[in-house]
């Protein structure tokens, strides 16, 4: 088994981009940040943000999954001509530069998945806002889930959900 | 990931200690920079594999309708723009194998060894002469 800061220190460009990715959502929602560590090699967590409450039930669900959205984006946008060469055209990665922009975005598509914390955080922020109806029941699905791709990391799903991430735009052009 | 703040004694983690929004250190934002580039540099290569991708399913139907001619253009334009396509390679010895051109073909594929599957669509068109210089191993 391979351990966690192992893993986190090869695919550190993703553990950066994530932690931005809350501190981005934290700016936007104007919740205030305390403080910020983007990437700390062989220590867990390898990065995280700590930050006030947000304002609303929307506020923390884009605070808690934004690295869901951006890391999924980047990830998509970074692999498509390597997973495109390989899985459609059987063709091979090509040349450093191509090397460079798979180990980018498949290490920002493996830390796509918010992290329990941030599903602990969501879930909390859930609990607060007792009583909104369909919003609620939403974010309480989404937090189940979110604790559900955790406990699945076991089986290499940040992995697979980064390969599967990558393969999303050829698919979408029709290219399988 | 992210922590959210809890209770905290008076005095602690007041505005004072609150980081400045929207300010990011310089690595951060050269590493952003860096990986928006890179993003957009993938993304600019799509168009040239959306049309290799094209030539060579054009190729592919014209070898099923056994027109090795168009399927030759097909996949030497796929050739000339994935080079490294070991799928268009294989298609394009496979068209130059209907075509007669047996000697472009074989130089094609040269030292290369095959799947069952690439096996099964070179044999399309290779003449059972050349197809027995080659050997099957597990």
């Amino acid at each position: 088994m391979i351990p966690g800061w192992l893993i986190a220190l090869v695919t550190f460009p993703g553990v950066v981009v994530h932690e931005a990715a809350h501190r981005f959502f934290c700016d936007v929602t104007d919740t205030p940040v305390y403080e910020v560590k983007y990437f700390q090699p062989r220590s867990k967590p390898a990065g995280y943000v700590i930050h006030g409450r947000p304002r609303s039930l929307g506020a923390a669900l884009l605070i808690s999954g934004g690295p869901l959205l951006i890391n999924t984006v980047l990830c998509a946008l970074l692999t498509v001509t390597v997973a495109y060469r390989i899985f459609v055209l059987g063709a091979g990665i090509g040349g450093p530069v191509l090397l460079f922009l798979a180990w980018l975005g498949y290490s920002i598509g493996m830390h796509a998945i918010p992290s329990r914390q941030d599903a602990a955080s969501f879930a909390a922020q859930v609990k607060e806002a007792r009583g909104q109806g369909v919003t609620l029941l939403l974010a309480q699905l989404l937090s189940g889930l979110i604790t559900l791709a955790n406990l699945a990391r076991f089986f290499w799903f940040d992995a697979i959900y980064a390969i599967g991430v990558s393969l999303a735009i050829p698919a979408m052009l029709g290219a399988f | 990931m992210a922590i959210v703040e809890q209770p905290a004694p008076p005095g602690q983690w007041t505005d004072q200690s609150r980081v400045p929004p929207h300010t990011y250190p310089l690595w951060v934002v050269a590493a952003a920079v860096l990986t928006v580039i890179a993003a957009l540099y993938s993304f600019g290569q799509v168009q040239t594999l959306i049309d290799t991708t094209g030539n060579m399913r054009a190729g592919q139907t014209a070898l099923a309708a056994h027109d090795y001619a168009t399927a030759m253009v097909q996949f030497e334009a796929a050739h000339e723009q994935v080079p490294s396509s070991r799928k268009v390679t294989i298609y394009l010895a496979t068209a130059e194998f209907g075509a007669g051109e047996e000697q472009e073909a074989l130089a094609l594929i040269n030292g290369m060894k095959f799947s069952r599957s690439e096996w099964t669509t070179l044999t399309q068109t290779m003449p059972p002469s050349i197809q027995a210089h080659y050997h099957l191993t597990s």
